[in-house]
């Protein structure tokens, strides 16, 4: 009897706990991220320039949604962005953490190094990438000539603009993974590599059945950051080819910020980021949902 | 169980009581702009720029926001600490300014919606129609007439005060006059024996001697700008005889077989001829012509490319050609402007006036910024000093006189970066050399427009 | 014997060997931001693009940082940045913990929704914020840049994964000895997180003192302006007459102090599993 009410206790101590650990997070999100997000969900019934008042449209702005062809052309190319970028991202990250784990001498030297792409300016980065780029003089056509293959005109094309920009794309967001990648594989204690060399493991053996499983909530964590990013990417179509040839290389987020602040269509703009939130949120589901099958966790029952 | 769905319906309501509180928010802020009629009992002194409608004693903060950048504002920096030294000493002047050209239109539109808008700001032509239909800015006719400004509105470019109206109605004070016209790399030119352009000259004048310019892809003949550029080539449309909209700007145009040739003429110059650059010389390169990639290339009028070619080698300037309907010539410009939400409108307003029509101010602000401002006499003022004089010899006749003769109003309709949008998408397949043929184009252009307009017109 | 360690070095070398490969394509802008920055405004646009600027000229330097109060703006932006950059730590490592490890009604429904937030794109969620902001007097204040970002989905969520990752025997042993959760936290899991509190306060560090947007729409005195505000006030319409050697300049003096944390951070990067703990 006595044990019954104290494990009770214990469990109202966690509660409790657990909320007040939460609280300052939750207070700053309640006011600062929820209440913005309420209030974007309002406009989407509305017709809003931002001159007068909010007009209520009902489901106006969801019908105009699906008839509207811009809205599915920059949907499919969120899409070809994303899946051109999520993959090789994570997969060059981990490679790469995986070989910065290593003992070998100028580490410090190779972590800055990939850590640069990150904190150079867009506009040096966007420069400098346009003259790699360029059809004539460029780098990357000058390999491909010496390959015997006539290089694409690659941000000029319709076609080619958009490999142009994921290449670009994983280059900058490698870094930033590697780091994550680097972090959790410095956690994995040494034990246990040890305790499967002396069973006779190779190190192909050891990424399997150590790495990769106990680094498996960080891989999470990549991808799903790694999706939201890439569906949310803005800054590089922008400053590169300003959403061209011809909108090959514009994606939603650049269409709801044109809907907001260059056409005054508020509501509408709010709609496509209603849309874009619910692809979001079911792809990260998806992925949660999954997760419980190859996600391996040492701490929670 | 019930305490839980007492607590969901609690969390729904909350919702609820949320989004709704934040839309009366937005309509009681707009109820608010419409009451805010203006009056103008003179109760104080007035005096040559002031009405004496305000309290001279008057303390706050007087907000202006700008594009401007560094070097840009200091132009305008002593004109507005004297005024308010003189007429309002207890007000606090807060300068917004070098936020870049792209963000601005970003961040005012915002301050706008938020109800927390500057007192005094920048307006260009392509915007100016947007934010006057949606009622944004205030109506200047009211304190044009109780304080005219001198020489209004005879002695200002007519051009400009057109683009800054709406409806009639003037809602911004144009400051300056930016007009086209050719620069001609001497160094190549002289070498192919000919006479420069004229504003007599054809456009099929102008061809033949791109032509000869041109040396495959290390020199460019002749660069006119690209067709995606929409108010920046409306000048050769019109050259042309055709044209965007009808009169009433119901209509698309684009079906003409006038504006059909100017396009496909533009888009040979480029791919047929090869005389113009390829996009992947002039992406991502503000200045090919300075680089010596081009022969002659059509740009803006401004003392401060001198400076930039001056070292670099021998060149000059020359008028744009003329078409077969006729001379026309690019111009543009910017204004100022009153948010119809301003807290200090006649203040605005009396900055406005002090800085665009008294003519010290007027020549401090030319001679400082180099341009032609608002008031057509003040123009020597923006004409090229010392020995850019001598470079630019004809720049009065070039940028001026020919822009004043031939100048053409672009037809920025009041939804028109979102027509822009369509304009872009479709004739970057021209510009990029997707598709050769102008025709197909224009057709489909003319469809999206028709029903573009259709829309916004109903 | 021998075999192992030949293999460890072909190993070593083939890393090497990739790892420089990558570097190269990686190092390649940033190196032509810093050499821009002391080219002349010709020099950096000429066709075909040269790398190396005729004369150092550290006048660009001296010029820019003499254009603009960059003072005001170094020191705005180190305040802002170090406020939020511990303060995210603080709110995150709380909530990643009681994400992590203690259990509460609604505990997983509550994360998804802070997942679900950080896929709201920003411009919906600018002018809602905006009008929030005027309403607790907060425009043209640095408050106002701060205070919204002491909280980070991303970083909570970053704080959750991590810990995640730790075994539970140690936390269980303290626990018997009547532990209290802040003693947890405090006393055990926070010394295991160094590599990603490290991670965490680094990407923190950079993407506040980095930020553009949100603080353009806020800001409107100058003397209240951070450094990437100060960096676009150079930039005018007609891209020719833009002072692009000062842009280049400015950036990189910003882009310093980054780059000296990242190397500085490095050293918390170190193997944090207590190994002795375990085997209990």
């Amino acid at each position: 009897m006595k044990l019954k009410h104290f494990r009770l206790k214990n469990v109202q101590r966690e509660k409790v706990a657990g909320y007040a650990f939460l609280s300052p997070n939750l207070i700053g999100f309640a006011i600062f991220s929820f209440l913005p997000i309420i209030a974007s969900l309002f406009l989407t019934f509305t017709r809003w320039n931002l001159a007068s008042n909010p007009q209520f449209v009902g489901l106006q702005n969801f019908t105009n949604l699906l008839k509207d062809e811009l809205f599915w052309n920059y949907l499919w190319n969120t899409f070809y962005y994303a899946i051109g970028t999520i993959p090789l991202t994570v997969i060059l990250a981990f490679f790469l953490a995986y070989l910065l784990n290593r003992k070998i001498r100028g580490v410090v030297f190779f972590r800055t190094l990939y850590f640069l792409p990150s904190v150079t300016l867009l506009v040096a980065v966007a420069i400098v990438w346009s003259w790699l780029y360029n059809a004539d003089f460029g780098l990357f056509n000058f390999f491909l000539d010496k390959l015997g293959i006539t290089g694409p005109r690659w941000l000029q094309s319709k076609i080619w603009a958009m490999p142009a920009i994921i290449i670009m794309g994983i280059w900058k967001g490698v870094g930033y993974s590697m780091l994550i990648f680097l972090a959790g594989l410095q956690n994995i204690p040494e034990q246990y590599y040890e305790a499967a060399e002396i069973d006779g493991a190779d190190w192909w053996h050891k990424i399997i059945h150590i790495t990769i499983p106990l680094i498996s909530p960080t891989t999470f964590f990549v991808l799903v950051t790694t999706t939201i990013g890439a569906i949310q990417g803005f800054d590089q179509f922008y400053i590169m080819t300003r959403g061209g040839p011809s909108g090959s290389t514009t994606t939603l987020v650049y269409y709801i910020f044109q809907n907001a602040f260059e056409w005054f269509k508020m509501g509408y703009a709010a709609t496509v980021a209603m849309m874009l939130f619910v692809i979001v949120l079911a792809l990260t589901l998806l992925q949660w949902r999954l997760s419980n099958k190859w996600v391996f966790d040492m701490g929670i029952d | 169980m019930l305490r839980r769905d007492f607590l969901k319906k609690l969390g729904q309501l909350g919702v609820g009581a949320y989004g709704m509180s934040f839309l009366s928010y937005c309509e009681k802020r707009s109820k608010s702009i419409s009451s805010n009629l203006l009056s103008f009992d003179v109760k104080y002194p007035a005096t040559a720029w002031t009405m004496g409608v305000v309290n001279p004693q008057i303390s706050g903060t007087f907000k202006i926001m700008s594009w401007e950048s560094a070097f840009q504002f200091e132009k305008w920096n002593l004109i507005i600490d004297n005024f308010f030294k003189i007429y309002y000493p207890n007000i606090k002047v807060q300068l917004d300014w070098g936020i870049n050209f792209g963000n601005y239109n970003t961040k005012l539109p915002v301050l706008l919606a938020g109800g927390s808008p500057p007192d005094l700001i920048w307006m260009h032509d392509t915007r100016a129609k947007s934010f006057a239909a949606i009622d944004l800015l205030q109506e200047l006719d009211p304190f044009l007439e109780f304080f005219k400004p001198d020489g209004w509105p005879d002695e200002y470019y007519p051009t400009q005060v057109e683009s800054f109206k709406y409806n009639d109605r003037q809602y911004a004070f144009p400051y300056d006059y930016a007009t086209g016209g050719l620069y001609i790399n001497l160094e190549m030119y002289d070498k192919i024996n000919e006479e420069l352009p004229t504003e007599d000259w054809t456009f099929d004048d102008l061809l033949r001697v791109g032509k000869k310019l041109t040396k495959g892809r290390e020199q460019f003949g002749l660069n006119l700008g690209s067709e995606a550029n929409a108010g920046n080539q409306y000048w050769i449309l019109r050259s042309f005889g055709g044209d965007w909209f009808n009169e009433d700007l119901t209509e698309s145009k684009f079906n003409l077989p006038e504006t059909i040739e100017a396009y496909q003429w533009m888009s040979d110059l480029r791919w047929k001829y090869k005389v113009a650059p390829v996009p992947e010389i002039t992406q991502g390169r503000p200045q090919p012509f300075v680089d010596g990639v081009v022969a002659i290339n059509a740009d803006l009028g401004a003392p401060a490319f001198g400076d930039l070619l001056e070292d670099k080698f021998n060149w000059t300037i020359a008028p744009t050609p003329k078409g077969d309907k006729g001379r026309f010539q690019f111009i543009g410009g910017s204004a100022l402007s009153i948010p119809q939400t301003a807290s200090h409108k006649h203040i605005a307003y009396e900055l406005i006036r002090y800085m665009l029509s008294k003519p010290e101010n007027l020549e401090i602000i030319g001679k400082k910024g180099r341009m032609f401002v608002s008031r057509m006499s003040a123009y020597e003022y923006g004409l090229p000093q010392g020995k850019l004089a001598q470079k630019m010899k004809n720049y009065k006749k070039v940028f001026y006189d020919l822009a004043r003769r031939d100048g053409v109003v672009v037809p920025y309709i009041s939804k028109y970066q979102e027509w822009d949008d369509i304009y872009r998408r479709n004739m970057e397949l021209l510009y990029f050399g997707e598709e050769l043929d102008a025709r197909k184009v224009c057709l489909k252009l003319h469809d999206a427009t028709n029903r573009f307009l259709e829309r916004i017109n109903s | 014997m021998l075999k192992k360690s030949t293999g460890k070095n072909i190993a070593d070398t083939l890393s090497y060997v990739l790892l420089i490969l990558a570097s190269i394509v990686v190092i390649l802008p940033f190196v032509w931001m810093i050499l821009s920055s002391f080219k002349t405004p010709g020099e950096i646009w000429t066709f075909p693009p040269v790398f190396m600027p005729k004369k150092f000229l550290w006048s660009n330097y001296i010029e820019a940082w003499k254009a603009l109060p960059f003072d005001r703006f170094f020191i705005n932006s180190l305040f802002v940045t170090v406020v939020v950059t511990v303060g995210q730590l603080f709110t995150c490592s709380l909530g990643g913990y009681a994400f992590a490890r203690l259990r509460f009604p609604g505990r997983d429904k509550l994360f998804l929704m802070y997942l679900a937030t950080m896929m709201i794109p920003f411009p919906v969620l600018m002018i809602p914020l905006f009008i929030i902001m005027q309403s607790f007097g907060w425009i043209d204040t640095l408050k106002s840049i701060i205070v919204p970002c002491l909280f980070s989905a991303w970083g909570t969520f970053l704080m959750r994964q991590f810990m995640m990752g730790i075994p539970r025997t140690l936390e269980d042993a303290a626990k018997i000895d009547g532990c209290s959760y802040w003693g947890l936290y405090w006393k055990i899991i926070v010394p295991l997180c160094k590599p990603v509190f490290a991670t965490l306060g680094i990407f923190t560090f950079m993407g506040t003192w980095n930020q553009f947007f949100w603080p353009l729409i806020m800001i409107n005195t100058i003397s209240n302006k951070t450094l990437p505000l100060g960096l676009v006030m150079f930039q005018t319409r007609i891209a020719a007459e833009t002072p692009w050697h000062l842009i280049m300049a400015a950036s990189c003096a910003t882009v310093l102090p980054i780059i000296i944390l990242f190397i500085i951070g490095q050293k918390y990067y170190v193997k944090g599993i207590v190994t002795s703990g375990l085997k209990g």
